[in-house]
């Protein structure tokens, strides 16, 4: 009796111990993804709504797929050390379009062979402008996933008790609404129009009214010709009528977020998909009322454009060349960018990369901003094509535009100023 | 411990084996990097990119930039405001609490308290408050016809708001120095002084100042070296705006390794730092050698 106890104890600790150590075997077994990525990345892909877009591929490989977040900063920074080793344990890396550049993909695999070889579904589906973002000399280095294209966001309250019907159907009309709209409201003051400062994708998004640039595609410096000067010189007026924020050099996008939740600003120049945010009712004290519409287009181009050729940024998946497995990541990649992968995430608040995705019901109810925002996408472009030294170039801009907005200098002569200092930078 | 260093016979095994660990870490963590720094000053080196070597290009490049000097102005204006507004108002508070206040703990918990809040918390609580608009500060001013501090546009609001930020932050450590000091000179000292017919303000003079300079010193010393490397008051409050105005050393710096990933030319601006903070010491080390190590031995 006592042998056939102690053969149970036995027993049970075996099967305790075999119990305890299976997830960790199972966990041997299978192939590990490591993902970089920012943290908007894994809640779209993972979200609610739409469910998790990696879990059948997972399963179906015998995979766990693994994030590992940043802020959009440290994930570059992070990423680029990464891929800068002997080797590697990222498998996937996600690239913002500006830093599709000749230096930073020597540290990405080419992704043209594993296209050939294993293509994605529907290719033609997804927005040219995105896979020709992700080109460097001709070759594909990563794969869209996010898109954030600029629209106008305007409280509708504030309008309508300043005696205004709709949005603004021309740049000038902006201009004046803003002025309108900076009024003391119940003794709160509320500025006409907020950006997240003048950084240049901010700006660029004014300039487009007139068609503007400030690096064009084949790599002029146009900012001191008329388009950018005119943005700078309404963005400079509307800072002396009290219509632009005083402390707009220190306001970023979450400050904005706030702004506009709260009411403090009238009018956003923004992503079209911070209208979730600014209407989120457990955040807002508008919830419902701030409407999302394109930027407007200045009048002298208006038989040219029916909506501003705003810009588009995006995000892409790129596997550094380090990478052990790429047939893996490609194989992942693939899962992620196909068309029900790109509406489970549409639905869990990406902006979707397929124009397909935009015909889906289930997207159109959730975006009432849809129609506006494929209106965009038509025209849309990048705000600055992707090189070495585009960031020094953007904190030129930034410097410059500053002392505009704040009368240090004219418009224009900021902006000459600022072609003088950026050509260098593009010879390098 | 003085004497064992005055004797080296008496530095034995245990005593190296005790301070190893201690030396290795700081070997491995500070030492070692420095050089590999010191190295990487002298190549181009960005990501995607091998180190190439260029001499003294990054050093010749940083010295003969306009921002890094405009960064490095700023800097000399900040940390001398800083440390010097900190040494007053930490002495000050230190006398007072020394000379006796109603609930002194209290208030010793009162000044220490910006100690135990994190920078970052603490610049958007600052930023709140003095937001042009709808800050507290900005509408009490408003409120008595004072006008805005508009630390946004203006660099020179911008400067005085980093450097308020920074004295409020940082009080309590050249405060804990000068009090812990202050408590430390016998009270005989002072019943002396005053038997002899010492006025208060001779008592401070020639019993209080002279007992507190090695701690003054020793502040100082740590508040300049922190204060150099300043960066998360003002690329929190300013970013370096308006138009890089109110960049300073550090900032400048994490430009221009962590935005534009010119790793040679950060690694120059790290070592220039740090020529300039050991100039900046030197004279404050030598004066606490003379009046403390080399008097002990």
């Amino acid at each position: 009796m006592k042998r056939e106890t102690k053969l149970g104890r036995r027993a049970v600790l075996a099967g305790a111990a075999l119990a305890l150590a299976a997830p960790a075997l199972r966990a041997q077994t299978q192939a590990r993804v490591n993902i970089f990525a920012h943290r908007v990345h894994r809640t779209v892909a993972t979200g609610a709504q739409g469910g998790d877009i990696t879990e059948a591929w997972a399963r179906e490989n015998n995979a766990t797929v693994e994030w590992v977040t940043f802020d959009t900063g440290p994930l570059q920074d992070r990423l680029m050390r990464e891929a800068s080793l002997a080797d590697s344990t990222v498998d996937i890396g996600f690239i913002l379009n500006t830093q599709a550049t000749p230096r930073i993909a020597t540290l990405f695999e080419p992704l043209d062979d594993l296209m050939r070889q294993a293509p994605i579904e529907e290719l033609g589906d997804v927005f040219p402008g995105m896979l020709d973002g992700l080109k460097v000399g001709g070759r594909l280095y990563g794969l869209p996933f996010r898109h954030a294209s600029s629209g106008m966001h305007y409280n509708e309250t504030f309008f309508e008790e300043r005696g205004i019907s709709g949005p603004p159907r021309t740049i000038e009309d902006l201009a004046e609404f803003a002025r309108r709209t900076t009024w003391s409201r119940n003794g709160q003051p509320v500025v006409g129009l907020v950006l997240p400062g003048v950084t240049y994708p901010n700006v660029i998004d004014i300039a487009r009214a007139w068609d503007g640039e400030f690096i064009t595609p084949d790599m002029r410096v146009v900012a001191n010709e008329k388009p950018m000067v005119n943005a700078i010189t309404l963005l400079r007026d509307l800072f002396v009528a009290g219509a632009f924020p005083r402390s707009f050099t220190a306001i970023n996008t979450e400050d904005v977020n706030v702004w506009m939740q709260t009411g403090r600003a009238a009018m956003v120049v923004n992503s079209m998909g911070r209208n979730a945010i600014y209407n989120d009712p457990a955040r807002s004290q508008f919830p419902g009322k701030i409407k999302t519409t394109t930027i407007p287009i200045s009048r002298e181009f208006s038989n040219k454009f029916e909506v501003a050729p705003a810009k588009v940024e995006f995000w892409g998946m790129a596997i550094p060349k380090n990478a052990k497995n790429k047939e893996r990541a490609w194989s992942l990649m693939r899962a992620m960018l196909s068309k029900d992968s790109t509406l489970r995430a549409a639905l869990n608040g990406n902006g979707p990369v397929r124009n397909s995705t935009y015909d889906d019901a289930r997207v159109r109810a959730q975006l009432p901003f849809a129609d506006d925002e494929r209106k965009v996408l038509r025209v849309a472009r990048v705000p600055m094509p992707a090189f070495d030294n585009a960031q020094r170039a953007a904190d030129f801009f930034k410097e410059e535009a500053e002392a505009a907005v704040l009368g240090m200098k004219t418009p224009q002569a900021a902006m000459d100023d600022l072609t003088r200092r950026v050509r260098p930078l593009l010879q390098s | 411990m003085t004497a064992a260093l005055a004797n080296p016979a008496r530095v034995s095994p245990i005593h190296v084996a005790m301070v190893a660990p201690v030396q290795a870490l700081l070997i491995g963590v500070v030492f070692l990097p420095s050089l590999y720094v010191f190295w990487l000053s002298f190549n181009e080196s960005s990501f995607g990119k091998a180190p190439s070597w260029v001499g003294l290009k990054n050093y010749v490049a940083v010295l003969s930039d306009p921002y890094f000097w405009r960064a490095f102005g700023n800097t000399a204006i900040v940390i001398n405001i800083v440390v010097y507004l900190e040494l007053l108002l930490g002495l000050a508070i230190a006398l007072l609490f020394a000379g006796g206040v109603p609930m002194r703990r209290v208030l010793i918990s009162i000044v220490l308290a910006p100690y135990a809040i994190s920078e970052v918390a603490a610049v958007v609580m600052w930023r709140f408050m003095l937001d042009p608009s709808v800050g507290m500060i900005s509408q009490t001013l408003a409120s008595l016809g004072l006008p805005t501090i508009e630390w946004a546009v203006v660099p020179a609001h911008g400067l005085a708001v980093v450097c308020a930020l920074s004295v409020w932050l940082h009080l309590p450590f050249t405060f804990l120095i000068l009090y812990a000091a202050r408590l430390a000179i016998p009270a005989d000292l002072y019943e002396a002084a005053r038997i002899d017919g010492a006025t208060p303000w001779q008592q401070f003079r020639y019993v209080t100042l002279p007992a507190l300079v090695p701690a003054i010193l020793v502040a100082v010393l740590f508040r300049y070296i922190f204060a150099f490397r300043m960066f998360s008051e003002v690329w929190l409050v300013t970013g370096g705006g308006p138009a890089r105005s109110t960049e300073v050393l550090a900032v400048y710096l994490y430009q221009e390794a962590f935005r534009y990933n010119e790793f040679g030319i950060a690694a120059a601006t790290g070592w220039l730092m740090v020529t300039g903070s050991i100039v900046l010491a030197i004279p404050y080390l030598y004066v606490v050698y003379k009046r403390t190590l080399a008097g002990d031995a």
